[in-house]
């Protein structure tokens, strides 16, 4: 087996490190917009309008089934197509990264509409109901006594969406962003690809550090939050 | 905005013919990881001293990293290591000649590994032991206790994670091209390249990808459904 470079690991994990305000980028915003969009998908569905609940749960079925590799092409390929169509122009200035966050915010729109829903129906019903007997407004009673002890059923779910998105992001690669693994294949390649094993082994030992401290600062932001509800 | 259509109806067809290699891909995995994850949960479960502790790190590094980093990591060390393996065992091996299906097979079990042990060791673990007593008191024997008592129950806590992990092994295969295996993904990658037709090719495996996922988890759903009824 041929050597480990430990000079070439060092010096590719110190200049792969910073790329991760790329990754938190898109991370931040895929979130951001996926549970916007999620929280319409989930209102559709908690709602009375069949036609309303039949679509959304539709979608939230295609996007269970469809690889995020496939749907980022689509959109990477498709989204400049259809802009032509609609506008008669181009995107060429726009960079990689809009599309990994417009792809990730539908694909994080569907879960993050199943976790909201899952949260909101795990509060008792009469909740909601002594709150508004004793003389809250219905919006008083949702902000005030059932979205927090949703929010808190939803805090594992929520860490589980952020790192499932850091790492699904990586596939961001394929159309050129250079996050963190897309920077270390970028140095990688730089080198003709020679030191395949010292670009990977690095990679691995900075996305598993993030994961570890996402899931303690969501353990602590679920503990934190504990004794807000009553459940 | 003008999609060939004529391009989706041709390739559509010769994408198809793929989806073997993809299943391949899938049930090879899996039967890899289904061993690996109930020998890994009754390690956990009986807490055997160090190998829990280095099938926690083992999960932790899985659940750690994106499967995309891990297929790397196995396409380019695997060789390697079996070289040295062939050469220290004098085994007269071509590894270049190894398919790199059978890598693809490793590197998707990773994280399918990691899913189902968990399954598993839930499962088991929340079967009640009053239940195999009572079935002793009844007068089984411990295989029919196990058969028609435990497992039953232990398939029902755990199918609903098995199916996720399918469903979830069956996407991961999309990145089997980075190993240059040709599944359903690979192919729409090279037709797209060769006639510039990328988004219609990939509408294309959009369509593959719900038709057959969508009919694997509708499949799984039946059999739970099927399997609930033994619940309590």
């Amino acid at each position: 087996m041929r050597t480990f470079h430990w000079d070439i690991f060092v010096e590719f994990y110190i200049k792969i490190l910073p790329y991760i305000r790329v990754t938190v980028c898109y991370v931040f915003f895929s979130v951001l917009f996926g549970f916007l969009f999620g929280a319409v998908l989930a209102m559709m569905r908690l709602g009375k309008r069949k036609a309303f609940k039949k679509i959304a749960g539709a979608y939230v079925t295609v996007m269970r089934c469809v690889p995020s590799i496939v749907m980022l092409f689509l959109v990477y390929y498709g989204l400049p197509m259809l802009m032509q169509a609609l506008f008669g122009r181009r995107m060429q200035n726009v960079t990689a990264i809009v599309y990994v966050i417009i792809t990730f915010s539908l694909f994080l729109g569907a879960s993050s509409s199943e976790i909201m829903r899952s949260a909101y129906l795990s509060v008792d019903k009469g909740q909601r109901e002594a709150a508004v007997m004793s003389g809250l407004s219905e919006w008083d009673a949702f902000r005030r006594i059932v979205f927090p002890q949703a929010f808190h059923a939803a805090i594992p779910n929520v860490g589980n969406i952020v790192i499932y998105m850091m790492k699904e992001g990586a596939l961001a690669y394929t159309i050129g962003l250079q996050d963190i693994l897309g920077r270390g294949y970028y140095l990688n390649g730089l080198k003709a690809n020679a030191y395949s094993m010292e670009t990977y082994i690095a990679l691995a030992l900075i996305y598993w550090p993030c994961t570890l401290i996402l899931e303690k600062i969501f353990a602590l932001v679920e503990k934190r939050t504990g004794d807000v509800g009553c459940g | 905005m003008r999609l060939n259509f004529q391009f989706m109806l041709q390739a559509f067809p010769d994408i198809l013919s793929y989806l073997p290699v993809t299943v391949q891909l899938t049930v090879g995995a899996l039967a890899i990881a289904f061993p690996f994850a109930f020998i890994f949960a009754l390690v956990l479960i009986k807490k055997v001293p160090v190998v829990t502790g280095i099938v926690k790190v083992y999960f932790s590094i899985i659940r750690g990293t994106p499967i995309i980093l891990q297929i790397f990591i196995i396409y380019n060390l695997m060789p390697s290591v079996l070289n040295v393996y062939f050469t220290a065992t004098g085994a007269d091996v071509n590894i270049f000649g190894i398919d790199n299906k059978y890598y693809a097979y490793l590197a998707l079990s990773l994280s399918a590994t990691a899913f189902l042990t968990e399954a598993f060791r839930a499962a088991i673990a929340g079967i009640d032991k009053g239940q195999l007593e009572a079935a002793y008191m009844v007068g089984m024997n411990g295989v029919s206790a196990y058969k028609r008592i435990v497992l039953p129950q232990a398939l029902g806590v755990a199918l609903p994670i098995i199916s996720n992990t399918v469903a979830d092994t069956i996407k991961a295969t999309s990145l089997a091209f980075a190993m240059s295996v040709t599944e359903v993904t690979g192919r729409a990658k090279i037709l797209g390249g060769q006639s510039l037709n990328y988004f219609e090719a990939y509408l294309d495996i959009f369509l593959v990808y719900i038709i057959f996922v969508g009919i694997v988890e509708y499949l799984l759903k039946k059999l739970e459904s099927k399997v609930k009824k033994y619940q309590r």
